[in-house]
């Protein structure tokens, strides 16, 4: 008995909600596709696969992406409305909300300073003064999240663990229009905490001090995307290393 | 006869996929019954009353499959498609693989660390159940323990395990839970929302789970503990737990306990901890005086503010009254439910007969007939071994419905309806057409009352289903209560008695449970505390993810929720060591036992340090010897092991000829042991005499040395029982010649390290066992400037240097000490079901376990499978010898196949068979070497630390590389092969491990 195909929803798609949007497909890959939703809040939705790395805004199927069942190529129409997603002429009912990984304020924090290559001075840059270098690194770099955003997305994390740097946010939220759409709405939920869950569980692996699990982690992080996990890292790092004057916090060789 | 009963050994398949498969034949031409099911006591009663004869040796592990034809013909039929529906379901479950590709996760354990879950479903049968929830329990993960028949001591010990794993067991015999807005076992889509569900109850979860879903009131969680979680014996562990996680969660604001009657003490203990929490808590609890769960949700709702809807219903209009029998007839598949209306009816009707009676006196058992009022729950364990729950297959249901509508006694039928995840797909067609049989068939007013526990959401959608029963003339209820009161008025008892509470008093009321009245002051204030370590390991706050074991249905209705799940391929252990089995995994010392013995066996060292005699080395004394494997006399031993110890014998000088020194070992002239005994290991035969060089390895992390005797090359040789002449002069040469050319190198250019070799030969094509052809090399290379400039002829040395060169083995007999060292680290350590030792002597196998001490556990060893030198055939081997399984006990050899694909040219099989090897031995090991690495599985590190307990639960065996040796003394090698050890040895070393958690505790 083949099984029907649903889908689960992010929680952060909820500013769709109530209406009926038209959009098409933006990219296609081994684990799912990008959803152009012009118009909508969010405007890009990654439609997933199960085995894919569970983006937070993420429309997720709860089985491998079907290519099979949903053969889908770039320019396909795309409708999207609160009850499921039509793709290739295919309904996909959203049967439920699902949760997406959430870095949350650590109590007891002790963190390190990863080893990290790259940004990371840029960053450090930008907690000092979020508005003119928040400028100079969002939207910039190469590929679909550029690499200055991705760095800013793990600055933005670390910042929702520590429980402080609003400004860094402010200053990012206010830049968002500034790069690509898919970009932006990861850089919006970052602020919020909102990301996949390995890098959810390193960046708090690494403000617990646990290092043991944060070694866990690291591999799984540096593997999302070409480089978005190494930049990921880098903001961190950046981050983390305006604070070096706390004693709490230790460096890494 | 036409018809035929089939006994099929150890096929396991669950209770579910075989009703549909029952179902699927049934459908055949020709067939006129048909029943596929495991041979549980219930169900070889089910089959006798169908007329069947079933043999009386089967037991609940074989698979009965019992056709009746309307000729010969059908029972073919039948028979050829349960086979096919049966080979059909192996398709399903061996998905389409790639070339060498993993097999499917064969322990929850193993699901669970493929899927990175954190939750997981167990619906096994109950005495395995124990086993799997451990498991979880030990990789972190909360379990929902659908199975029931798991006692009340075992409930216990889960539940206290759990807690310290701040993990959460919900169950046994837990029929509904929803974590997140996902539903596990049997549950319906409800909204999500403020209210927290805390439930000893599955079916009363779910009552109250959609009456508030129709009060548009919305669950955040609803956690299950199991029937039995609020009774003294279980002292509400999980009810505590689950109230802590709710009182840290977010999403939820207040929380309802639901129970059957609890244990009072219990209950105020849950309060005072609800109050300590400063949780609100409302109360659904069942028992004599207490408010029904209709009654105790509008109260709930009522406190909290929420209007209380009118409940849906549809009344039927019954006959008249006189013409109807007078007794109540109950039949139910959720066991709360049933309760309910018995707490309902009991006032009113007196006495009520029932198979989940409190009371002895009122205890329904055999056939559970009349007379009298009858209340049954088909969903208890009585009713469940070995079949599915009734709201999945509704057969004994159905066929009682049958027989209360032939009964003139019965004045009204009173039935549940349970709509959801996890229940039947068409539960409402069904009911209906046996309701419309039932009043047809009974020749007088038969009305029939449903509970019907669903929300228009489900998948069954519940206004299709009232409208399915209505339609067959059934008076259809959301609420249970009221179902209840409806059938006791329709037996002409006044209705308005049977209200307790009316709906007028319940506004302002608290809830008169608990002795310590928790905070009940509306919905909790949104500057509670919720931030910090989340409890449970964040599981309330974090997306499901699931891994099961047991029936597929379950997995399937995940699926269709767009969760992210893995299945166990799951198959039940081996009845006899079950028992043990469920003590050692209920040892709580044992998941770090084993992680240390992984760690220090991967930690250990092996150098080369120097090159001795075994008189030096070992304090071996003239007239003794070591051998491989396991101990063993001189009338048991193996032709290649009588011919190495007859050539020790001869070549030690203490007899003149092969028969003297045979008559002289017959005598016990001499004594032998295990090279083991001595931490030294030797290939095949293994035998070791005093005068013997060996090389001499260290392990400076543990402080341990082992010892191994140089290799004698290839052909005509001791090892393999070879005693000529030529076997005798090669001995003394390697004595007076290689030994000390080789002692030389060691001391000279030593100590050498013979782990880092066999890390790189991993990645150069060798495995270690039976292909060592980078590792002799690379050895050689570090041994040959200290040979060239060893103070002896230079003919001598070169001779020595060919020597070695031209035996690809010649590392063995250094990886073996290495591994040695490595398993030597891991012996020892309490609790620890990591296996150190496998060795054999070519008659017995044995092994060692690190929590077992010396002991050895032992079995005949079976005879390789492989491929043969010359015109030898698997005639001339003997079955399995050497200490060489050593490798595979520390994580190399058969297990590093993958790594070395061109050996099944020297041992058999192909080269997936070599990749998949590999990948089926994690199944069965503690972890991954971190140095032993395979380039062709992206360097994962090989798998290492055989676990005792994973390959009873597999019936996975550890594979074994090996060489053939010739059965006939004197033979020398014949072959290389495959084998395995005799499953015997560790159903022996289960027991071992469980008579010492005996003793430790």
């Amino acid at each position: 008995m083949p099984l029907s195909l649903t889908a689960a929803v992010s929680p952060l798609l909820a500013p769709l909600r109530g209406t009926s949007w038209s959009g098409s497909v933006l990219a296609t890959g081994r684990f799912g596709a990008y959803l152009s939703v012009p118009g909508a809040a969010v405007d890009v939705v990654p439609l997933l696969g199960v085995d894919a790395i569970a983006l937070p805004t993420a429309v997720r199927l709860g089985v491998p992406f079907p290519h099979e069942a949903l053969p889908l190529a770039v320019g396909d129409p795309v409708r999207l409305d609160d009850d499921g997603v039509t793709v290739a002429g295919r309904r996909v009912p959203l049967v439920r909300a699902w949760t997406p990984a959430r870095v949350r304020p650590v109590d007891r924090q002790r963190p390190f300073a990863p080893m990290a290559e790259g940004r990371a001075h840029l960053v450090a840059a930008a907690a000092a003064e979020p508005g003119s270098a928040v400028a100079t690194l969002i939207g910039r770099g190469n590929g679909l999240t550029p690499a200055g955003d991705d760095a800013l997305a793990g600055a933005l994390l670390v910042a929702c663990a520590l429980g402080r740097h609003q400004a860094l946010a402010t200053a990012v939220l206010a830049n968002t229009h500034r790069t690509t759409s898919l970009s932006a709405a990861l850089l919006r939920a970052a602020a919020d905490g909102y990301a996949a869950p390995p890098v959810v569980a390193y960046v708090t692996a690494v403000m617990r001090g646990d290092r043991g699990a944060a070694a866990r982690w690291r591999p799984r992080v540096e593997a999302i995307g070409h480089g978005s996990g190494r930049d990921l890292i880098a903001g961190m790092a950046g981050l983390l290393s305006t604070i070096e004057s706390q004693p709490a916090l230790g460096r890494v060789s | 006869m036409n018809e035929q009963v089939d006994v099929r050994r150890g096929a396991y398949h669950d209770s579910v996929t075989l009703m549909q498969v029952s179902k699927a034949v049934a459908a055949t031409p020709g067939v006129s019954a048909v029943q596929v099911a495991m041979a549980t006591e219930l169900n070889v009663e089910v089959l006798t009353g169908m007329g069947f004869t079933v043999p009386g040796d089967a037991g609940a592990n074989d698979l009965l499959i019992a056709v009746r034809g309307q000729d010969p013909e059908g029972v073919s039929a039948g028979l050829a498609a349960v086979d096919a529906a049966l080979s059909d379901l192996r398709r399903r479950t061996s998905a389409p693989q790639g070339m060498g590709a993993p097999p499917e996760p064969r322990t929850l354990g193993s699901a669970i660390e493929r899927g990175e879950a954190n939750l997981v479903v167990i619906s096994v049968p109950g005495g395995h159940a124990v086993i799997e929830t451990y498991d979880a329990i030990d990789r972190g993960a909360s379990v929902m323990l659908f199975s029931d028949n798991v006692s009340v001591e075992d409930e216990v010990a889960l539940k206290r395990a759990a807690d310290a794993a701040d993990v959460l067991v919900m169950g046994p015999d837990c029929g509904t839970a929803v974590v997140s807005g996902v539903a596990l076992g049997f549950a319906n889509v409800v909204r999500r929302g403020p209210v927290g569900i805390v439930a000893a109850s599955g079916t009363g979860a779910q009552q109250v789970m959609c009456l508030l879903d129709a009060a548009d009131v919305g669950v955040s969680h609803c956690l299950g503990v199991g029937g039995r979680d609020l009774k003294a014996a279980v002292g509400g562990l999980a009810a505590k737990a689950a109230l802590r996680a709710l009182a840290a969660d977010e999403a939820t604001q207040d929380v309802i306990v639901v129970s059957k009657p609890p244990a009072q003490e219990v209950l105020d203990e849950v309060a005072a901890l609800a109050a300590e929490l400063d949780l609100t808590v409302r109360w659904a609890i069942l028992g004599a005086g207490r408010p029904d769960l209709t009654t105790s949700t509008e109260m709930a709702l009522a406190e909290a503010g929420r209007g209380i809807p009118t409940w849906p219903s549809r009344v039927a209009e019954d006959g008249d009254p006189g013409t109807r029998g007078a007794a109540l007839r109950g039949l139910f598949c959720g066991g709360t439910l049933a309760e309910e209306s018995m707490l309902i009816a009991a006032p009113v009707l007196g006495r009520v007969m029932s198979n989940i009676a409190h009371d002895e006196d009122l205890l329904l058992t055999g056939a559970m007939t009349g007379p009298g009022h009858l209340v049954i729950d088909f969903g208890d364990d009585g009713l469940t071994r070995g079949r599915a729950h009734p709201m999945i297959d509704p057969t004994l249901r159905m066929e009682r419905i049958a027989s209360e509508a032939r009964d003139a006694e019965c004045g009204v039928l009173l039935l549940d309806l349970v709509l959801g995840h996890g229940a039947h797909p068409d539960p409402a067609g069904d009911l209906a057409e046996a309701i419309r049989a039932a009043k047809a068939a009974a020749g007088r007013d038969l009305p029939v009352v449903v509970s019907l526990v669903g929300t228009d959401s489900d998948p069954q959608d519940r206004a299709a289903a009232e409208a399915a029963l209505a339609d067959a003339g059934a008076s259809v209820f959301l609420s249970n209560a009221a179902a209840t009161r409806h059938a006791l008025a329709l037996l002409g008892h006044d209705a308005a008695r049977l209200h307790p509470v009316e709906r007028e008093q319940i506004a302002g009321e608290t809830t008169p449970v608990p002795a310590i009245c928790a905070h009940s002051t509306g919905w909790r204030s949104e500057s509670g505390s919720k931030s910090g370590e989340e409890p449970l390991r964040g599981l309330l706050s974090a997306e499901p993810v699931v891994a099961t074991a047991g029936v597929s249905l379950f997995a399937d209705a995940l699926t269709e929720q767009a969760v992210q799940v893995v299945q166990t391929e799951w198959q039940p252990a081996n009845d006899a060591a079950r028992e043990g089995l469920a003590r050692v995994m209920a040892d709580r010392r044992r998941a770090a036992a084993n992680a240390e013995a992984l760690a220090r066996m991967t930690a250990a060292e092996a150098t080369l340090v120097d090159v001795v005699p075994a008189a030096d080395a070992l304090g071996l004394e003239r007239g003794t010897f070591l051998h491989a494997g396991p101990p063993i006399e001189w009338e048991r031993a193996s032709g290649p092991l009588k011919g190495a110890l007859i050539g020790a014998v001869l070549f030690e000088g203490l007899a003149e000829t092969p028969e003297d020194a045979e008559r002289a070992l017959a005598r016990g002239d001499f004594a032998w042991e295990p090279c083991h005994h001595r931490d030294a290991v030797g290939p095949m035969a293994g035998v070791v005499s005093p005068s013997m060089w060996m090389y001499e390895l260290a392990d400076d992390v543990h402080g341990n040395r082992s010892w191994c005797s140089l290799n004698e090359g290839l052909g005509k040789v001791l090892r393999y029982g070879a005693y000529g002449q030529e076997v005798i002069d090669r001995l003394h040469w390697m004595n007076s010649v290689l030994g000390p050319i080789l002692q030389q190198s060691v001391r000279a250019s030593g100590p050498f390290d013979i782990k880092a070799i066999l890390t790189q030969m991993l990645q150069m094509g060798d495995e270690g066992h039976n292909r060592n052809r980078a590792g002799s090399l690379m050895l050689l290379r570090e041994l040959l400037p200290g040979m060239i400039t060893a103070d002896a002829p230079s003919n001598d040395i070169a001779e020595a240097v060919r020597f070695s060169g031209a035996n690809e083995h010649f590392f063995l007999n250094l990886g073996m000490p290495a591994c040695k060292l490595a398993t030597l680290a891991a012996h020892g350590i309490p609790g620890s079901s990591v296996v150190t030792t496998m060795a054999r002597n070519g008659t017995d196998f044995g092994i060692r376990v690190s929590g077992t001490g010396e002991q050895w556990f032992t079995g005949p060893a079976n005879t390789p499978e492989g491929l043969f030198l010359g015109s030898y055939g698997p005639e001339d081997a003997n079955p399995d010898i050497g200490d060489s399984a050593i490798t595979e006990t520390g994580g190399i050899g058969g297990f590093a196949m993958a790594a070395a694909p061109a050996i099944v040219k020297f041992v058999g099989g192909d080269v997936p068979f070599a990749l998949t090897a590999t990948q089926t031995m994690y199944e069965i090991t503690q972890g991954e070497h971190p140095t032993f690495q395979v380039p062709i599985l992206d360097f994962r590190g090989t798998p290492t630390g055989i676990d005792v307990t994973k390959v009873i639960r597999t019936g996975i065996l550890p594979q074994i590389n090996t060489g053939m040796a010739g059965r006939v003394a004197g033979t020398g090698q014949v072959g290389a092969g495959l084998v395995t050890p005799p499953m015997h040895c560790f159903t022996g070393a289960i027991d071992g491990l469980a008579a010492a958690v005996r003793e430790a505790t």
